[in-house]
């Protein structure tokens, strides 16, 4: 299995604690995650070379750069990778403008561990499945 | 010597008697009668001269009307006539056996005719005489007429202006006593007439006001060009509209108006002018604006109101969330240490969570409520309340009975649904009896239809009633029956919205019946 990088740039210590908390119970032998607490400093990593990710999670409530602004940051710089946005809002106008900005999807941060949870697995298995029938 | 004082003293008489009378008649009899009597004349007549021949005015004595003929057609008409004289203004002839000889005198379109026996021939002295008595007599003649027209021209004037001064009393006596302002102006908007309420209206006495330009005088507010774009554009061409218009005191401070105004238009249909009335909106105009101001106000508010809704509730559930995760975690990594108490606690934690989650969620639907575009779609009611039932899962302990067969109404889907929901939830969740039973029924009435839902449950005690759709009020302890109290104002907001009414009639023990409407149209 070849391994995986996912990043997660989330400011908020639960939520970091419930992403780390996640991997944790899920137990993935093969993923490296690097947790990052604001856009700018994932997006200097990024836009430096070195080792890419390959599935960004990214909140839109950021302090400084917001999420959809990183986003497009992360497009103009010519990297498709999916970006996977969890976000406190379920406004429909900024689900609109994540997708446009070039979200691959949009999930609501959910109540309980255990939707989290489930909402992260299924991604993993999604996005790197289908990598790996192309 | 006696023939010559004589006749000084005749003609001076008859110069006296001519002009004394304004009637013609009288003057010409008077006249006549002396020249008849004193020159021994057969007969004097007046003749007038009308387009179509020569008018018989006035003959003494009344037979001598003989020479009622053209003077110069005379000699056709009279063979035994000859011509003796002509000049312009004098025609004279004699008849051939030299007995009888007529003279013609003209002034202007008037001529006399004296007509002579042979007894006494008229000397070319008399005639000469004569000559300038002829000329005032038919002076007076004219006079006479001329000042009989102008007589009748005064009397018939004379009614006109009686007619029109009872016109215009009325006329100013209706414009001065209305509120709106009248007011009269030229081409060149110059100000000819104004009522009373003008001044009241405009803050100008009627001396400044009238002779004065309309718009330099009023100001109106707005306007590049006044003169060009209302007064040359449009009054000159017949256009006058009703606008309504900002004018200025003479303290330059401003005021709304109406004119209503159409073309003034001479006898002969030319526009010379523009009559208009004038009413003082201001009053109006201030209500509205005020309103208008209100209105958006309110608007602004509404929209602040529920943007920070939106956003209260949505900050709120990230600390939330945050607790709900570290309760279980703590319930998970420290299960060893935590005793029964400590793990109950932190399950309390977890429903108060949940509880305010919801909470939240209400709260952000009932602040939506109004705001989002609801579109209406035609809905058949009974499959739509048949989908909300089967979702339903605490519908299965209860009877629920619908009647409401084929009953469509125009509203917004999802918005009956939430309704629906609520109700018939309501009416299950809280029913203490042994068989539930919920009736759902319809009525159409000309303006709405009414939907009852109607249960078996315990009933809601009078002094509730009114609290009942107040929001997060519950009725009993919220842990109780795990309900965050915001149901039933949803569903008041979602009937208003659509400009429906909701009720509810509840008998202790007996049940509860909410009765809301959806108006036809």
């Amino acid at each position: 299995m070849v391994s995986r990088n996912i990043w997660v740039v989330d400011d908020d210590d639960v939520d970091l604690m419930t992403y780390q908390r996640t991997f944790r119970v899920l137990d993935y032998k093969d993923l490296n995650i690097t947790y990052f607490k604001d856009s700018e400093t994932m997006l200097l990593a990024l836009e430096g070379g070195g080792q890419s990710p390959d599935l960004i999670f990214l909140d839109l409530n950021l302090p400084g750069l917001n999420g959809i602004e990183s986003l497009q940051r992360i497009r103009q710089s010519g990297f498709y990778l999916p970006v996977v946005i969890l976000s406190t809002s379920s406004n429909s106008a900024d689900i609109s403008v994540a997708l446009k900005a070039g979200a691959n999807a949009y999930f609501d941060k959910p109540v309980g561990f255990e939707r989290f949870m489930e909402i992260v697995r299924n991604n993993i298995a999604f996005w790197f499945d289908q990598n790996l029938r192309e | 010597m006696h023939r010559l004082t004589s006749d000084l003293a005749d003609l001076y008489e008859l110069a006296l008697s001519i002009g004394t009378s304004l009637k013609i008649e009288q003057n010409c009899n008077t006249f006549f009668k002396s020249l008849v009597k004193h020159r021994n004349l057969i007969g004097c007549s007046l003749w007038e001269l009308k387009p179509n021949g020569l008018d018989l005015v006035y003959a003494y004595p009344e037979d001598a009307t003989k020479s009622s003929i053209d003077p110069l057609l005379i000699k056709s008409a009279f063979p035994e006539f000859q011509l003796v004289r002509l000049d312009i203004d004098m025609v004279s002839f004699r008849s051939n056996d030299q007995t009888k000889s007529k003279i013609w005198m003209k002034g202007g379109d008037f001529y006399v005719c004296l007509s002579e026996s042979n007894a006494y021939n008229l000397s070319e002295k008399d005639v000469n005489l004569l000559e300038p008595l002829l000329r005032r007599f038919i002076l007076s003649v004219k006079a006479c007429v001329s000042h009989k027209m102008l007589l009748d021209e005064v009397v018939r004037r004379q009614g006109i202006e009686q007619r029109l001064y009872e016109r215009e009393s009325m006329f100013r006596f209706g414009a001065n006593s209305m509120v709106e302002g009248i007011v009269v102006t030229d081409l060149e908007d110059v100000i000819t007439y104004a009522n009373k309420a003008m001044e009241s209206i405009t803050g100008y006495s009627r001396n400044e006001i009238l002779g004065a330009v309309g718009y330099k005088l009023f100001r109106p507010v707005g306007f590049k060009d006044f003169k060009k774009e209302v007064i040359d554009n449009k009054r000159k061409k017949g256009i006058v509209e009703v606008y309504e218009i900002q004018l200025r005191y003479p303290s330059d401070e401003t005021y709304w108006v109406r004119i209503t105004g159409s073309p003034f238009r001479d006898p002969k249909g030319r526009i010379v002018g523009t009559i208009a009335t004038v009413l003082d909106i201001s009053e109006r105009r201030q209500n509205e604006e005020m309103r208008e101001n209100l209105i958006s106000r309110m608007e602004e508010v509404n929209q602040e109101l529920t943007n920070y809704a939106y956003v209260i509730s949505h900050d709120m559930k990230a600390p939330l969330r945050a607790v709900s995760s570290l309760a279980e975690w703590i319930y998970q990594d420290y299960s060893e240490v935590l005793d029964k108490e400590g793990k109950g606690m932190l399950e309390l934690i977890q429903k108060r969570v949940r509880r305010m989650h919801k909470m939240i969620d209400g709260l952000l639907t009932y602040s939506r409520i109004g705001h989002d575009n609801l579109e209406k779609e035609d809905i058949a009611v009974q499959p739509l309340i048949e989908d909300v039932i089967d979702a339903l899962s605490q519908v299965d302990e209860a009877f629920v009975c619908l009647d409401v067969f084929a009953v469509s109404v125009k509203y917004h889907r999802i918005s009956l649904l939430q309704i629906f929901q609520n109700l018939i939830v309501n009416a299950v969740r809280y029913n203490d009896k042994e068989q539930k039973q919920v009736i759902v029924r319809a009525y159409q009435t000309d303006t709405d239809v009414i939907f009852e839902i109607s249960d078996n449950g315990p009933g809601i005690k009078a002094e509730f009633l009114d609290k009942i759709f107040v929001i997060f009020q519950t009725l009993q302890s919220k842990d109780e029956r795990n309900s965050t109290g915001i149901g039933l104002s949803i569903v008041k907001r979602l009937v208003e919205v659509h400009g429906g009414r909701i009720e509810v009639d509840s008998k202790l023990e007996e049940g509860s019946t909410f009765r809301f409407t959806i108006p036809n149209s």
